[in-house]
């Protein structure tokens, strides 16, 4: 028996599993009501926009992360806020969940609809629609990569807040996630950029954000009366989909000089306060900590030369930068901010940018990665297969004490030698924002979501990572999340992690309740229990 | 069927191990961002670009080849319009291998191959195609005795008589019609005028079949490969020089795993020979135009630099780059049997191409492929050259 006669044996069978299930439940995306949607949404976007073929919806059922496959059941593609209005409309009436996708580039499963409805890919709707270089503003569509963004305000001499993320992300969908800006230690979360916007909600309404919404051009007051801003930010498509965004851009300094402290030291006490000491000096645009492999990462243009490049740093670097109006002034400041580190942690050396470019033989493009883009070298491109990711926020002096624990949980799993992650698959980084008021910690593991046994090591090693991060009094939370939910809104775990949070988690349900009566933006949980929905695993 | 040059072909499942782990960073849809000018046009593929959807992009396209070798549905006539309305650039690999290793384009190539083993594939618009080269060993509907009429005249060797150091392989793209001829006449002129000793197989030219590789169809590719291979053996010739960059992909990638003779491409060896001073230029070129890198010149074959080199001698010629060049440069849309297969996409992406030319004020466009000149000129929008025209015309050997 070969070739088709073995694949229709198979699947007679029920040897191979068709992994395209749905739940079905309640009044939810009704198989006769999914038809009478997809027409209707043919209608309203023109059938080019519109598809509901396997071939299709396979495209966005997995990601990175190792959330399960889950297809939409229909993807549509708005070209326009109107586009988008008509697809909340059209799912409220026949009561079809809707997920919003902006480039998919996604570690957590945040776009993989766990019980299908409709995917609102937004890549079409990619227009740069404004830099306003007299304000330093721009006006962009959820469609718009850093790459592009960050190209087209350079030349203007204006920048972006450099994300953690790779240059092919949409900037709205990072942004609304929060925007960990990486070494932006100065301009705080990407989510404190947003000056404006236009949001469309579960039942249709278009609402403007800002100081647009009462007429003002460019005024960035929040008003009148509360900031309805803040009612969109960390909502990921659980209130409606944003259709435009306006942010802040930042001058981009005509000088830009990397000073890499170093230590091989075990002990890594004196980092926070290194880090905190240079950001409160306020001179530094960028400011990061980094452990083992994220240089050699960094600096390489391939996984090989990575490979080269990673034994010959050190466990521990820093890499301040920082920019100034001439190269005096930022000489200045990077002597500055070496005699900050050295004042708290004196166990650190200072590397010559020069033997950083010898070592990794002329191929590195200077401070532009820790400036501009991260592409090539950034830590969620570098290896084949997944990239999981425990982060969270806490005061910088916390940071060490988390990691630790985190780090003996992973690699020491209690009892066996069998399940040990390596060191070298783990990598940790740290930095200061808001100017050292709080740090952030991203604890990565590079896994091989196609292998069940490295899945399952991580998953179980994650699990006890969240509780050492706990036992340190903080929240590393995020990869766990998506573990369980498949990704859905933090809000959703908010009261299992902060059980004293209630009234913020009930305001915040009382919110969804009133603005998605039918429960079919982001569905996680439920209204009549007012519990989450399932856990995935 | 195995036979012929692969006789252990490589299957989709060979790739498992790509497909399945496909991280979704979408570094297959944009061009390398450290070389990016413009948002406008920082896209890097043309389906992809077009229809939007993620199934269009490399990354789509790896779900697809993981779902369908899973056995998670039956290909359809969709799985079929969306592996065919690639263009097989090679854009995304060359985006994705050198960090990650994944074989993007070979899986599509290989998904091709299955969707023809198993009768999904390839679309009606192909069948014409491959009907014509079956009966008359061209893709192109013309009858045998084409190849000979297009030669005749120019001077060159007839290796069937008599011998040369070097076959020119002309490729059926260049003998075809006489816009082509023309082109193929200036070619001739310039390596006469350099000195080559070359010579042509006339109606004895074999069709490569790059056209059956890239449609998937390996058997049609390999049906007299190894007959192919033997008349070139018989001629004497130590190296064979091509003039299209299909043929030139075909005989150095796929004929020289049983063939010892060396394959180049007429601008390697121009380019060395200007190097040594053997050209010499007494005309001039008064044009202001951009070079395109054809698909198979560039990433599947790697010469980037050797026309560049040519045309930058040329008196009078003023080069200017496309935005999207060399390693990132876009596809014509030609590529890939899209132009038959969907030629509302392949028009779609070679306007896009002409916009970044007139972006960067070309008045013209040069290229070096007999293919991506034909579907430029399909759209009487800018000029089109063929960097023999040009060379041709600044060493005065007007034809």
């Amino acid at each position: 028996m070969k070739g088709k006669d073995l694949q229709q044996d198979l699947r007679e069978r029920k040897v191979i599993k068709v992994p395209v299930k749905h739940e079905m439940e309640g009044n939810h995306n009704l198989p006769e009501n999914l038809e009478k949607a997809y027409r209707e949404l043919q209608g309203a976007l023109g059938e080019e926009w519109v598809s509901n073929d396997i071939n299709i919806t396979v495209a966005y059922a997995r990601d990175q992360s190792v959330v399960p496959m889950n297809h939409p059941h229909i993807v549509a593609l708005p070209g326009s806020t109107e586009d988008v209005v008509a697809i909340m409309k059209i799912a409220n009436t026949y009561i079809i969940d809707v997920t919003p996708y902006g480039t998919g580039l996604n570690t957590l499963g945040m776009t993989i609809p766990p019980y299908g409805g409709i995917l609102c890919d937004m890549r079409r709707m990619d227009d740069i629609v404004e830099i306003d270089e007299e304000n330093m503003l721009c006006t962009i569509g959820p469609g718009v990569t850093f790459a592009q963004l960050q190209t087209e305000t350079l030349k203007r001499n204006l920048r972006l807040i450099n994300p953690s993320t790779s240059a092919n992300a949409s900037v709205v969908s990072n942004i609304m996630m929060g925007n960990i800006s990486t070494l932006a230690n100065k301009y705080g979360v990407g989510l404190d950029h947003i000056i404006g916007y236009k949001f469309v909600l579960p039942e249709g309404q278009v609402m403007v954000g800002g100081p647009a919404a009462y007429g003002a051009e460019m005024a960035h007051m929040p008003g009148p009366g509360p900031d309805v801003r803040a009612f969109i930010r960390g909502s990921m498509g659980t209130l409606g989909i944003v259709t435009e965004m306006t942010l802040r851009l930042y001058p981009n300094p005509d000088y830009v000089k990397l000073t890499v402290p170093i230590s091989d030291s075990e002990s890594w006490e004196n980092i926070a306060p290194a880090l905190k000491a240079i950001s409160q000096r306020n001179i530094v645009i960028e400011n990061a900590y980094f452990q083992n492999t994220y240089m050699g990462i960094f600096l390489a243009e391939t996984n090989a030369e990575s490979a080269k490049l990673i034994p010959m740093f050190p466990r521990h670097y820093v890499v301040p930068v920082t920019g100034g109006y001439s190269e005096e002034e930022t000489e200045v400041k990077c002597k500055v901010c070496e005699e900050d580190i050295l004042a708290v942690a004196p166990e650190f050396e200072f590397m010559d940018w020069e033997v950083v470019e010898d070592i990794s033989a002329g191929r590195i493009l200077g401070v532009d990665k820790f400036t501009k883009f991260f592409r090539e070298s950034v830590r969620v491109q570098r290896v084949k297969g997944s990239f999981f990711v425990g982060f969270g926020l806490d005061h910088l002096e916390n940071l060490v004490n988390i990691n630790n624990d985190m780090m003996r949980a992973m690699t020491q799993q209690v009892g066996t030698d069998d399940n040990v992650i390596s060191a070298d698959m783990i990598a940790t980084y740290f930095q200061p924002y808001d100017m050292g008021r709080l740090g952030f910690i991203e604890f990565d593991i590079f896994i091989d979501q196609s292998n069940p046994e490295d899945s399952l090591r991580t998953i179980s090693g994650t699990l006890a990572a969240m509780a050492a991060s706990f036992r340190n009094g903080s929240g590393v939370c995020f990869g766990v999340w998506a573990m369980i939910e498949g990704a859905g809104p933090l809000h959703d775990l908010i009261g299992f992690i902060f059980p004293q949070a209630g009234t913020y988690v009930d305001t915040y349900r009382d919110m969804k309740m009133i603005y998605d009566p039918n429960n079919i933006c982001m569905r996680k949980f439920d209204y009549d229990t007012l519990r989450m929905k399932k856990a995935a695993l | 069927m195995e036979r012929g040059l692969t006789k252990k072909r490589e299957k989709l499942t060979d790739y498992r191990d790509d497909y399945w782990v496909c991280g979704k960073c979408k570094m297959c849809q944009s061009m390398n961002v450290q070389v990016f000018e413009s948002a406008r046009f920082s896209a890097n593929c043309p389906c992809g670009t077009r229809y939007r959807f993620e199934s269009y992009y490399a990354a789509g396209m790896m779900e697809i080849a993981r779902a369908v070798t899973n056995l998670e549905f039956d290909p359809s006539e969709k799985t079929a319009d969306i592996i065919y309305s690639c263009n097989l650039c090679g854009l995304c690999q060359e985006m994705c291998f050198p960090l990650k290793g994944m074989h993007t384009t070979r899986i599509i190539q290989l998904m091709r191959e299955k969707a023809v083993d198993e009768g999904w594939g390839p679309l009606e618009g192909h069948k014409a195609l491959l009907d014509s080269t079956s009966e008359n060993d061209n893709p192109l509907g013309l009858k045998k005795g084409f190849k000979g009429k297009a030669v005749k005249g120019l001077g060159a060797k007839d290796l069937t008589k008599e011998k040369a150091e070097n076959l020119l392989f002309v490729g059926c793209a260049y003998a075809a019609g006489k816009d082509m001829q023309k082109k193929l006449a200036s070619m001739v002129k310039v390596l006469q005028a350099a000195g080559v000793d070359f010579g042509v197989l006339g109606d004895s030219e074999p069709c490569c079949r790059s056209l059956n590789l890239a449609l998937g169809d390996r058997d049609g590719f390999e049906e007299h490969a190894l007959e192919n291979i033997e008349l070139f053996r018989s001629t004497g010739a130590s190296r064979i020089i091509t003039a299209c960059p299909h043929c030139l992909q075909v005989l150095s990638g796929e004929y020289t795993r049983v063939m010892d003779l060396e394959v180049v491409h007429v601008t390697e060896l121009l380019a060395k020979l200007l190097k040594k001073k053997k050209l010499e230029f007494k005309g001039e070129a008064r044009l202001k135009a951009a070079y395109h890198d054809p698909c198979m010149l560039g990433r599947w074959c790697e010469i980037y630099e050797q026309p560049r080199k040519l045309l930058a001698a040329v008196p009078g010629l003023e080069m200017l780059e496309f935005e999207r060049n060399m390693e990132n440069s876009w596809c014509c849309g030609a590529g890939g049997g899209v132009k038959a297969g969907k030629p509302d996409l392949a028009d779609w992406t070679v306007a896009e191409r002409l916009e970044e030319a007139r972006a960067v004020g070309a008045e013209a466009i040069v290229t070096a492929c007999p293919h991506c000149e034909g579907h430029f000129a399909s759209r009487k929008d800018l000029p089109v050259y063929d960097i023999f025209e040009l060379l041709a015309e600044g060493m005065g050997e007007v034809v």
